[in-house]
């Protein structure tokens, strides 16, 4: 009943949006979306936050270049019903070995690996030529044709990129209700106690991020047939931090909330130019940043919440005045 | 042979860098237990700091002091404004100071420009020697380095180990509130820190600017080249950074000249390498 | 599947010469001790004595830095603590670790999963699975079946404990070792508690670390007692009651100061 309420509107959007909002606001809003929610869902549930989401997302989105139409003569072009899934399980993988090197680590060790592990891939898609064709990357991706619809087209591209957010939480939503789900969850309230149970900590610990390689490498694919380019700079420093901002606005402890900060943030990187400078754009999403992480470091969703418990309970408010 | 040779010296060279830009790092972290993830850009506002005094006042020496008092500077307002607050929250510091280093290489690339800079080095480290037995030509300025690197840490481990300052720092990190209970202004001491550890990043630079150069995204270079050398050598150790950075700097340089296009590999691989083997780091105390 | 007839008449639990160092000082030193299947077994001893760390090294918890453990014939000592949580031994913790983001439900459910182990603990859950059967069985059995969907950090101390003992009492364990299951409970809650213990199938061995000398010695038909680390003396309740050893440092040190 909830999600039709909100899910209506949502196909009934084209109807309303000429196609830069539509495009340039809403497709982009859905794809940022689901990447963040690969980096939502693993600090919700195993309780990890990860700096190496751009880089699951980005081996998907490589993958669909290098073995799809692109303007720069690198790659075998293979059809798309083989790239597809293809870039989603060697995202899939390399979730599951960043998992593997991060298995021991939590909290800030975890940033600082996993944060290793991000930037040291952005240089090596700068220094190698042979697969990641160097810091100029790939240009001229084209999204596949399926059955005569261009998924290029704004319209397949925005209903292509809903059906994925949804079927992403619809996954989570899932795949945490599963045994393994449970097994996640309970390695991020006390690991030692999940081995006394007899469970092993490791594979646990490896799926939640190799699940995550899974949302990433979707967000990855759409993002690559989106901006129809992909080079070092989609995995450098920028888009870890964009991806971070955007979990971090939607609150890190809600994954549907990498929805809300993704239009937030999108919302500001497109109308930021009539408020200030372009150029310093980084400025400003930095001020956002540490705006939220001083005031609201539970996120929008935690900052509403408690308005709407406020204004329920005006008591409270008085109580808190004293 | 030569090259080998050639590749070890860059390598070392390299290496000391490396150390010079972690300790800072690595000392915040070991006593404070926070990731200052602004280290990065603490080091590049020294070095910019560092080429304009220079290109000002044409004294190198001035230039090193002055970038390292700037990110000196820059690290107390950064402890003593924000980090300070959120005590004891990792997370959320972590969080902070990424936020902070992106406006302020933002800032930077405003007032400096995207030019890449190299600090103008005085006529004493401008020339180079032909060193004894190895039979290769080597500058001056790496040979400095090499000492200077080797002056910073003899003075660190001095500082922690021999000194009461040294001494109410460590009491800090095993028990904070037995220090704040005994007097200590562990607000003020923590401040302290943040500035020793940017004086250490923007001296760093400065001679970073030197011996190589500074741009934008040197900032990130060393960021990741600090995280990679604590998680190798061990999170919060002077001695594990050393060893770290002597690994990085090698490892890097091997592969620079062995492998082109596959060097990074070699940085990483040392890094999970060390991860599955010893978790902790080379010289780390285990995590609790 | 091969059976094996060769242990039947092995010890549930048989330990020789543990020791263990945490840096400068043993915890634990020099301990012998063989449990029968089926056998009642306390251990007593004064606060500091090492009987928790001693069910640490049992369990797998901590590993011992001298000596053999052996599970009805098996040697664990290099086990870590799924494998012989798989091996029919399980244990209650003194201070409960539970998963605060999961229900009693669920977590009942993940201590039948992980002793069955195998591929289906990655499976999605289908409805009818029988291990939810199971957690349910157990939720009744240690008395924690109104709370089944209550999230275990919502719990008051006492439920906590039941559902510490539900935990351990998942998929027939073989040998049961309880870490003061008693401790920190109301009066009210007490009989519950015990009324629960004394209801274990009978062939089901169990340790017990109480630091209450009569309920310990109530409900065993033998008792060890650890002293600074050491075996210190053995025997029925009446031997040690009788022991002049334990009352001078057990008895002596607990009431006497």
């Amino acid at each position: 009943m909830r999600p039709a309420l909100i899910l209506i509107p949502l196909l009934a959007l084209p109807l309303v949006l000429n196609d830069f909002w539509l495009t340039q606001v809403a497709t982009r809003s859905l794809i940022l979306g689901i990447m963040a929610l690969s980096l939502s869902f693993l600090a919700t549930y195993l309780g990890v936050v990860s700096f190496a989401q751009a880089t699951m997302a980005g081996i998907a989105g490589y993958t669909i270049a290098y073995f799809g139409p692109n303007s720069v003569g690198i790659g075998v072009q293979l059809p798309f019903w083989i790239s597809i899934p293809l870039a989603l399980m060697l995202a899939v993988v390399s979730g599951g070995l960043i998992g593997l090197i991060a298995r021991r680590s939590r909290g800030i060790y975890a940033i600082m690996i996993t944060l290793a592990i991000g930037v040291a891939f952005f240089y090596f898609t700068r220094q190698n030529y042979t697969l990641f064709n160097g810091w100029t990357g790939f240009s001229g991706v084209r999204a596949p044709e399926i059955g005569g619809l261009s998924l290029r087209d704004p319209l397949a591209l925005y209903l292509l990129s809903l059906g994925t957010a949804v079927l992403a939480l619809a996954l989570v939503s899932g795949f945490v209700r599963s045994p393994l789900g449970l097994t996640i969850q309970a390695v991020r309230d006390a690991p030692g106690r999940v081995l006394a149970l007899g469970i092993s900590v490791t594979t646990p610990i490896v799926a939640a991020f190799a699940f995550s390689g899974l949302l990433a490498g979707a967000g990855g694919i759409l993002n690559v047939w989106y901006q129809e380019r992909i080079s070092s700079f989609s995995v450098g420093l920028g888009p870890i931090i964009d991806i971070l901002i955007v979990a971090v606005i939607g609150g890190l402890r809600h994954p549907a909330g990498a929805f809300v900060g993704a239009v937030v943030f999108v919302l500001l990187d497109t109308f930021a130019v009539d408020l200030i400078d372009r150029e310093r754009f980084n400025t400003l999403i930095g001020v956002v940043l540490l705006l939220i992480v001083i005031v609201a470091p539970g996120g929008l969703q935690q900052l509403a919440s408690d308005w709407v418990a406020r204004l329920r309970r005006p008591e409270v408010k008085e109580k808190s005045t004293v | 042979m030569t090259l080998f040779l050639i590749v070890t010296l860059n390598g070392l060279t390299l290496a000391a860098l490396y150390f010079l830009a972690a300790s800072g790092f690595s000392l915040i972290f070991g006593l404070m237990r926070t990731v200052n993830m602004a280290h990065g850009a603490l080091l590049m506002l020294g070095g910019y700091v560092g080429y304009s005094i220079v290109d000002a006042t044409g004294s190198w020496g001035l230039g090193v002091v002055g970038g390292g008092l700037a990110a000196a500077l820059a690290g107390a307002i950064v402890q003593a404004g924000v980090l300070g607050w959120m005590q004891g929250d990792e997370l959320r510091q972590t969080l902070a100071s990424i936020a902070i280093s992106i406006i302020m290489a933002d800032l930077m690339l405003w007032h400096w420009g995207g030019l890449t800079y190299q600090v103008e080095l005085p006529e004493a480290l401008a020339g180079g020697q032909r060193l004894p037995v190895l039979g290769v030509g080597y500058a001056n300025i790496r040979l400095a380095l090499m000492a200077f690197a080797l002056a910073t840490g003899l003075a660190l481990w001095f500082l922690i180990q021999r000194t009461r300052f040294g001494a109410v720092i460590r009491a800090g990190v095993d028990d904070q509130d037995m220090l704040r209970a005994l007097g200590y202004p562990i607000n003020r001491i923590f401040v302290l820190v943040f500035a020793l550890g940017g004086m250490l990043a923007g001296m760093a630079g400065v001679v970073a600017a030197s011996a190589l150069s500074i741009a934008p995204g040197t900032d990130l270079q060393f960021l990741l080249s600090s995280l990679v050398v604590v998680i190798v050598g061990g999170m919060g150790s002077i001695g594990g950074a050393a060893l770290g950075a002597l690994l990085v700097g090698l490892a890097e340089q091997y592969g620079l000249a062995y492998a082109p296009t596959y060097g990074v590999v070699f940085t990483f691989a040392i890094m999970v390498l060390v991860l599955a083997v010893r978790p902790q780091g080379l010289l780390g105390k285990a995590e609790l | 599947m091969p059976v094996n007839h060769s242990h039947t008449n092995a010890n549930a639990l048989e330990v020789r010469g543990i020791g263990k160092r945490f840096g400068g000082f043993w915890a634990v030193q020099d301990i012998d001790l063989t449990v029968r299947p089926g056998e009642r077994r306390a251990i007593l001893g004064p606060n500091g004595a090492g009987k928790t760390s001693l069910f640490n090294v049992l369990t797998g918890d901590t590993s011992a830095t001298t000596g053999q453990i052996t599970l009805f014939g098996d040697s664990v000592t290099r086990e870590p603590i799924n494998k012989r949580i798989q091996r029919g031994l399980r244990r209650t913790y003194q201070h409960a670790h539970l998963f605060n983001g999961l229900t009693v439900r669920d977590t009942l459910f993940l201590a039948v999963a992980g002793v069955r182990g195998g591929w289906r603990q990655v499976l999605p859950l289908r409805a009818g699975d029988d291990r939810l059967a199971e957690a349910e069985r157990l939720a009744e059995v240690a008395g924690v079946a109104d709370v089944l969907d209550r999230e275990t950090s919502e719990l008051s101390h006492g439920q906590r404990r039941q559902l510490e003992i539900g935990i351990a009492l998942a998929e027939k364990p073989k040998i049961l070792l309880l870490d003061e299951p008693a401790a920190g409970l109301s009066p009210a809650e007490r009989p519950k508690l015990s009324a629960l213990l004394m209801s274990l199938p009978k062939d089901v061995t169990v340790v017990l670390i109480e630091h209450d000398m009569d309920i310990a010695l109530q409900t065993s038909e033998s008792v060890s007692v650890l002293y600074n680390g050491r075996m210190l003396a053995e025997g029925s309740p009446d031997d040690i009651m009788r022991n002049e050893d334990v009352h001078r440092v057990y008895i002596g040190g607990a009431h006497g100061h």
